[in-house]
């Protein structure tokens, strides 16, 4: 009876990116060191992240604001940044 | 019967052949006979929204190419009025909380019986039988000035609790004259007119207080005159462009119009307030380089919203900056944006509780 079901077996859909969940580590220069995020969700992504929260950090130094630790909050996201030497750790989870 | 004008029109999209074809037959049934178009991918969706509006967007999670939360990061952006569905056979927590992350009206899970099918068909009705919400629940289109006059009218000796997102007031009327009003530590006159101010919210009235301390003597047309006046005084300062208070050309925070009690604020040491696209700060307290803070404020909140919808997981609820010295927290609410300093020696659940009573306080 399995092949039955393996020729009537529906084909698999587009499938929806999932957020990830882990932690990131980059140096002063935004370069990936470590990283326990699922390869699933797109580079760009990861890197769009890594981007904004040192970007976030070297703005804050500008205005005179030091800063070691961000937390963004969204409805469907926690975003948390450690800064590290100039590089950071970065944790990603759901809120 | 309709005539072809008052039919709402509903958009679905979806990618199954199968679903486009049944439920524009579903959706025919409801009593406000619904005009249905189909398309079966995001690219075309938003085409057609752009071609003709909608009353209702029905859409599919699951979409090839340009997927569900994709295209309703873009209709949400577009047409922020109109009223959004996903109906959609992920059962996911994570992707319905996204999902509502965008801001859509409802999240449905594909039907599979008569029952479901009933009660999604129902909720579908009921949105589009909603028009845009204003006034007071209970009544709609009714101010809070009406609702006092009708009070007033009736001579009822009554309680008005009214409730406007986290802040509650309420009046206290006895034979139809208003005998006090109380907001948070405010009381009151003061309470009354700010009570009297508020556009939208809800309220209810509860049995009246006999022994009650009679605290305003005014007449109830004297208390609404008063009020007409405080609110046109405002509106007046708001049109004119004048900021309500800011800075002074040296850059240092001048004395502002009190919006709030800032010092009520435990372990804070610096708050700032900005309007949507005005430069200067609304309101600046402690602040020692206003503007300097504000373009941080303002810089560091788009590239978050940007990024939360890059993500797909909506606008920044709030923001903790954490330092050995101060920690700051931002949010935005009401168009504003709001940057507060705390001693570091405030948790993170202190700063985000104290924002937000900053946030409603300035909504309210």
């Amino acid at each position: 009876m399995g092949i039955l079901n393996f020729f009537s077996k529906a084909k698999a859909g587009p499938s929806l990116e999932r957020l990830p969940k882990g932690c990131v580590t980059v140096d002063r220069n935004g370069a990936i060191v470590t990283s326990t995020l699922s390869q699933s969700f797109p580079e760009t992504k990861v890197n769009r992240i890594i981007q904004d929260v040192m970007a976030i950090f070297r703005s804050a130094q500008e205005a005179q604001l030091v800063f070691n630790e961000l937390q963004l909050t969204y409805p469907a996201l926690r975003i948390t940044a450690k800064e590290l030497k100039g590089g950071a750790m970065i944790f990603i989870s759901p809120p | 019967m309709n005539t072809m004008q008052d039919r709402p029109k509903i958009l679905l999209l979806d990618d199954d052949p199968g679903i486009l074809e049944l439920y524009p037959e579903l959706l025919g049934q409801l009593s406000c006979k619904p005009e249905v178009i189909t398309c079966a991918s995001g690219a075309r969706a938003i085409a057609l929204l752009e071609a003709e509006p909608v009353s209702l967007f029905i859409c599919d999670l699951n979409l090839p190419q340009m997927d569900g939360l994709q295209v309703l990061t873009v209709v949400r952006r577009k047409y922020p009025q109109m009223r959004t569905v996903v109906l959609s056979s992920v059962t996911d927590e994570q992707f319905r909380t996204r999902a509502y992350a965008l801001g859509l009206d409802l999240c449905f899970v594909k039907p599979t019986n008569a029952r479901e099918t009933q009660l999604f068909l129902d909720c579908i009705e009921s949105l589009l039988e909603q028009k845009e919400q204003t006034g007071f629940r209970g009544i709609q289109s009714k101010s809070m000035l009406d609702i006092i006059q009708l009070e007033a009218l009736c001579r009822n000796t009554s309680t008005l609790k009214v409730i406007n997102g986290a802040v509650e007031g309420r009046i206290w009327f006895q034979d139809g004259d208003v005998v006090d009003a109380e907001v948070g530590d405010v009381t009151a006159q003061p309470a009354f007119h700010k009570i009297i101010s508020w556009k939208k919210g809800n309220f209810e009235c509860i049995p009246g207080e006999h022994g009650r301390a009679r605290k305003i003597f005014s007449s109830i047309d004297g208390l609404l005159l008063e009020s007409a006046q405080i609110m046109d005084e405002g509106q007046a300062g708001q049109t004119s462009g004048s900021p309500e208070g800011g800075t002074s050309q040296s850059g240092v925070a001048t004395a502002p119009r009190k919006h709030f009690e800032w010092s009520s604020l435990r372990g804070l040491e610096f708050g700032l307030v900005l309007a949507g696209n005005v430069p200067h700060p609304l309101d600046a307290w402690a602040v020692e380089e206003p503007q300097a803070l504000a373009d941080w404020t303002r810089k560091t909140v788009e590239r978050c919203n940007a990024l939360g919808e890059a993500l797909h997981v909506g606008k920044l609820d709030d923001l903790m900056a954490l330092g050995l010295r101060t920690q700051v927290g931002v949010a935005q609410g009401a168009e504003r944006l709001f940057c507060l300093g705390f001693h570091y020696s405030q948790t993170g659940n202190q700063i985000k509780e104290n924002l937000k009573k900053v946030v409603d306080a300035w909504v309210s």
